[in-house]
């Protein structure tokens, strides 16, 4: 599971890739520290290769929302796949970020 | 006891490794010191054999050296010289232009020949009483001059004693060629010499008379010394009869071996002492086995039939050998020692681990215990109960896990629910017992599903730093009536099963809707659902341990899969709802083989039978 965070006129983009599942969460809670920093800016996590997700990695993208609400910025989502739509669709996730 | 296991195991370990260890460097430092024994002995040998050839050659030429020197005195004053191949000779006189010296010619003759050749400390010349039948001499004829201490001295000798009984004479005037005589000591010095003797004939061979050259060995004696092999090493001589003519030790001259003690005591093969006597060559181990072990070489000189030999003590010839021997066995104690300083050192560490270890294993278990214990077990639950089966059941994937479930009745109701929190573990754990007594709580105030689960959202968002949630599927069947309140807060759809009209049975997911995960947002709007389950109908809750359950390939087994599942247990005629779950639980078992479980399991089925059960039949 990796995360390549790049900044581009305000946006700043997180490209995530592999599985996050709750083995991988607590080291990608380390490496997605950059986006909490910059919470206040447009933030878009790019889902397209992200195969897998679980509670563990759906608690990290709340902590992201959370901290982009307190410091003005949002999150969004783009590229999802079917599956793991789902389990933003399941949980009730979907409503609280923004699809692309 | 965990303790004394763990101690015994890194003990054992410990044996086990110095064991091998051990063994592995006793053999290589055996092999090593074999071949190094093999190397030194070869070297041993080598220069023993060097020594040998060195004092033969040395011992040889000097006794050549007096041969010659008689031979050429007696061909210049006296005849012509025969020399044959075996080493015989003697000297004939030629009665052409022999003219016979008189006595005092011949002592003058000896004396400048001693002042000419100082290694010979003494020439002899003696005559058949014949020869010079007017001599003073009592016995016959016979002059001798030595040197004693720079000064030639002549003495008369058949004034003194008969001559010709003496050795020197006697020997080569009766074997009739020239003679080495035994070594002796000579009277007026001391000193130990050999002597040779050449017959001097006249016509028709007839004997005329013997001369006699002495010899120092003290040289031998020196020579020895020098060319030994090893500084100690013990380089000697014999003469035939195995008396010593050189020995480091001069008390030992002159004396035999049997006089002596040496040699006789060597343990040794009788083959030795054989080659010894027929003045063979040969090398033999000697006193082996014992502190006196040695190499013991020996080889003869041809010319007077005395034995060369050389001993080499083991201590000596394997001195380095031994000193390797003692560096490295104690290298290999250090290095033991060491090793099991370093054992010790990371088995205290080991053991820490392991205790803390063990310690948070035994705090798991009974946290596992204590989450089991919260969650209703007993079947059938509801022993009392026609209307109702119910049955649950939580594997988790670790010691403890984030899933619940729980039911009871209050009010002729059954509040029941299903949850599975964020993460797994004991983190997971703690929020699930929050979640569990708060349901418990909630639920004695009021019927409707959406306030109990907004109840629950409300306490569970405050303060949730961490941002923990929990899906949840929570229901309220009025156990008279069969009418189902549910709230579904983000939770895997539940499958139901219905009756249809004409009994056959129809099993699918429904579509509740989704509301949101507890603990996200404080303020949602939780909307409750409503429907009916007529007597025969179930609802079976689980969380996604069951739809993402992984096989080796990490396929997951999928929400079809399940379904299939459940419809296949009541094909199988899997009634009660014990079974059923158990029925599910297997499939999904043998569909992992033997994988790993990646995700708390639970289950929980909810069969409505209705009021008079008695009238079901399905």
């Amino acid at each position: 599971m990796t995360i390549q965070i790049t900044e581009n006129n305000n946006v700043v983009t997180g490209v995530l890739d592999g599985r996050l599942d709750t083995v991988a969460a607590s080291q990608f809670a380390r490496d997605m520290q950059p986006l909490l920093d910059k919470a206040d800016k447009h933030i878009v996590l790019d889902c397209t290769n992200l195969h897998f997700i679980s509670s563990s990695g759906l608690r990290l993208f709340l902590s992201l929302r959370k901290q982009t609400i307190a410091m003005g910025g949002d999150v969004t989502i783009k590229g999802v796949s079917p599956e793991v739509k789902q389990v933003f669709t399941i949980t009730g996730f979907f409503s609280l970020f923004n699809f692309e | 006891m965990k303790k004394i296991l763990g101690f015994r195991v890194v003990l054992n370990l410990t044996l086990v490794v110095l064991l091998v260890g051990g063994l592995v460097y006793t053999l290589g430092f055996g092999i090593c010191l074999y071949l190094a024994r093999q190397e030194v002995a070869r070297e041993s040998n080598e220069k023993a054999a060097l020594a040998i050839s060195n004092i033969q050659g040395y011992v040889d030429a000097e006794l050549k050296r007096v041969e010659d020197i008689g031979y050429t005195l007696l061909s210049s004053k006296f005849g012509k010289t025969t020399r044959f191949d075996d080493g015989g000779s003697f000297v004939t006189i030629d009665p052409q232009t022999f003219v016979l010296p008189s006595e005092e010619e011949v002592c003058a003759m000896l004396d400048q020949f001693i002042n000419a050749n100082p290694h010979i400390c003494g020439v002899a010349i003696g005559f058949e009483n014949f020869v010079y039948p007017k001599t003073t001499g009592q016995y016959g004829f016979a002059a001798y001059v030595t040197n004693v201490s720079g000064k030639n001295e002549l003495f008369k000798l058949g004034e003194i004693h008969d001559f010709h009984e003496k050795e020197w004479y006697k020997e080569a005037a009766v074997q009739n060629r020239p003679y080495w005589s035994r070594p002796f000591r000579e009277t007026s010095r001391g000193k130990v010499v050999a002597c040779y003797s050449i017959p001097l004939h006249g016509i028709g061979n007839r004997l005329v008379g013997v001369m006699a050259l002495d010899i120092d060995t003290e040289a031998f004696r020196v020579k020895c010394g020098e060319a030994a092999p090893f500084p100690n090493a013990e380089v000697a001589m014999v003469d035939r009869e195995f008396r010593f003519v050189s020995h480091p030790d001069t008390t030992y001259i002159l004396k035999s071996i049997a006089e002596v003690g040496t040699y006789a005591d060597y343990q040794a093969d009788d083959s030795m002492r054989i080659k010894m006597m027929n003045h063979e060559s040969g090398q033999y181990v000697v006193n082996e086995g014992t502190e006196h072990e040695g190499m013991f070489y020996f080889a003869p000189i041809e010319r007077t039939g005395w034995m060369l030999s050389i001993e080499c003590s083991k201590n000596e010839v394997y001195g380095n050998v031994e000193r390797m021997k003692r560096d490295t066995t104690f290298i290999a104690v250090v290095s033991i020692l060491l090793m099991i300083v370093c054992f010790i050192f990371f088995f205290r560490r080991l053991q820490k681990v392991t205790l803390s270890k063990a310690g948070i294993e035994s705090e798991l278990k009974i946290a596992s215990a204590i989450q089991m214990g919260m969650i209703p077990k007993l079947y059938p639950a509801f022993p009392n109960r026609k209307d109702l089966d119910v049955y649950g059941m939580l594997h988790p994937a670790k010691s403890v896990g984030g899933d619940l479930y729980d039911y009871f009745v209050r009010d002729e109701k059954l509040f029941f629910c299903i949850g599975d929190v964020s993460g797994k573990g004991v983190p997971a754990s703690l929020y699930m017992a929050v979640v569990r007594s708060l349901f418990r709580n909630v639920s004695l105030h009021t019927n409707a599903p959406a306030e109990i689960i907004g109840g629950l959202n409300t306490a569970l968002s405050e303060g949730n730093d961490h941002n923990m949630f929990c899906t949840m599927f929570l229901g309220v069947l009025d156990l008279k009536s069969g009418h189902l309140d549910y709230c579904n807060a983000g939770h895997n759809a539940p499958i139901v099963r219905r009756l249809n009209e004409d009994n056959t049975v129809n099993v699918y997911y429904t579509k509740p809707k989704v509301n949101l995960a507890i603990g996200v947002l404080p303020d949602f709007p939780y909307v409750s659902e409503e429907t009916h389950l007529k007597p025969g109908e179930a609802i079976f809750l689980y969380t996604d341990g069951v739809t993402e359950a992984e096989n080796r390939s990490k396929e997951l087994f999928g929400e079809e899969a399940t379904l299939k599942t459940l419809a296949d247990a009541r094909n199988n005629n899997v009634r009660s709802a014990i079974d059923f779950v158990d029925y599910v639980y297997r499939t999904l078992r043998s569909y992992a083989q033997g994988a790993e479980q990646s995700d708390d399991i639970t289950m929980l089925i909810v069969e409505y039978k209705g009021v008079d059960s008695d009238d079901i039949n399905v």
